[in-house]
């Protein structure tokens, strides 16, 4: 019925920053909550654009990343 | 007793196809809620967020898509039971249905803008003096100073929400339901469109004439087609 739209599923090495982060922006911070454990909402940290930085660092550094540069708009 | 990590919801009776495997190369298999199938794969705890699980979750719910229309859930939506699945889509059914018939035939699009080099001009003032320790010497430096801060955010909001317009103009034909984030530097914007299947050019070709302008030559990045993350929010 539909037509694929799995265009980015490509390997990481495949993609461009740009996609990369707006993949991950989505994934944990877009779509349907069904859960109330969700990992990555942080003392409700508005993780907007700083999914690279959700990767690479535990939940506490995020909250003092995020509070230091003013990500939470 | 194993939880759930759910990926996405589709219309009921659309199963995720034999061997399809999720987190952790977890199989994939679909519940049925009422109205609706959830694609779920057994997790014993929350999953950690790593490129590796976010990506594998996205390949599910693109391979959903690929098949019939669907609701991504938010990574990390996990769920410790059934019953408890169950009760959290009993309870939105009525939204969720709503967001699946907007969904249908229809593919989020994505276009991100990249800051100016140097940041917001804002009117120059008297640089406010410091002492050695970095504290204000007096409550009318520290004042000056906050002063400031609040004009470069003003401008830059400004400057956002004149891009906002731009592109909503420029758009408006193929677009009408925009999703607008305001990330930090070195992005300025990042606007989610939902279109219709067979826009896709028609949307690349009316942003591609926006990147042709001074204003806007080298700082457009259009990403998609996506699964409808960003308008999936019930």
């Amino acid at each position: 019925m539909s037509e694929p739209v799995g265009g980015h599923v490509a390997p990481f090495s495949d993609r461009d920053p740009i996609t990369l982060v707006e993949l991950v922006n989505r994934v944990v911070d877009r779509g349907v909550i069904l859960g109330g454990d969700l990992t990555i909402s942080v003392a409700d940290v508005d993780l907007l654009y700083v999914g690279l930085r959700v990767l690479l660092c535990s939940p506490d550094r995020l909250e003092h990343a995020t509070s230091s540069t003013g990500a939470s708009e | 007793m194993s939880g759930f990590h759910p990926y996405c919801i589709v219309t009921a009776g659309c199963h995720p196809p034999q061997g399809l495997t999720g987190l952790d190369g977890a199989s994939v298999h679909g519940f049925d809620v009422g109205r609706f199938t959830v694609w779920v794969s057994e997790e014993r705890a929350a999953p950690p967020a790593d490129l590796e699980r976010v990506t594998a979750h996205h390949a599910v719910v693109a391979a959903a898509v690929a098949a019939t229309t669907a609701l991504p859930v938010r990574f990390g939506s996990w769920v410790p039971s059934h019953e408890a699945l169950a009760a959290r889509i009993q309870e939105s059914g009525d939204d969720l249905e709503a967001a699946l018939a907007s969904a249908a035939g229809r593919i989020e699009m994505g276009v991100s803008v990249r800051d100016v080099a140097s940041p917001p001009e804002v009117p120059e003032r008297r640089n406010a003096p410091r002492t050695v320790d970095g504290a204000y010497p007096d409550g009318r430096s520290y004042l000056r100073a906050l002063s400031r801060s609040y004009s470069v955010r003003h401008e830059r909001r400004r400057q956002q929400d004149e891009v906002a317009a731009e592109i909503a103009r420029r758009l408006a034909e193929v677009a009408p339901e925009t999703r607008v984030q305001y990330p930090e530097p070195p992005a300025l914007l990042s606007v989610a469109h939902l279109i219709a299947r067979g826009d896709e050019a028609r949307y690349r070709s009316l942003l591609a004439g926006l990147g042709r302008t001074p204003q806007y030559a080298g700082r457009l990045h259009v990403t998609g087609p996506w699964p409808p993350y960003s308008f999936a929010t019930t």
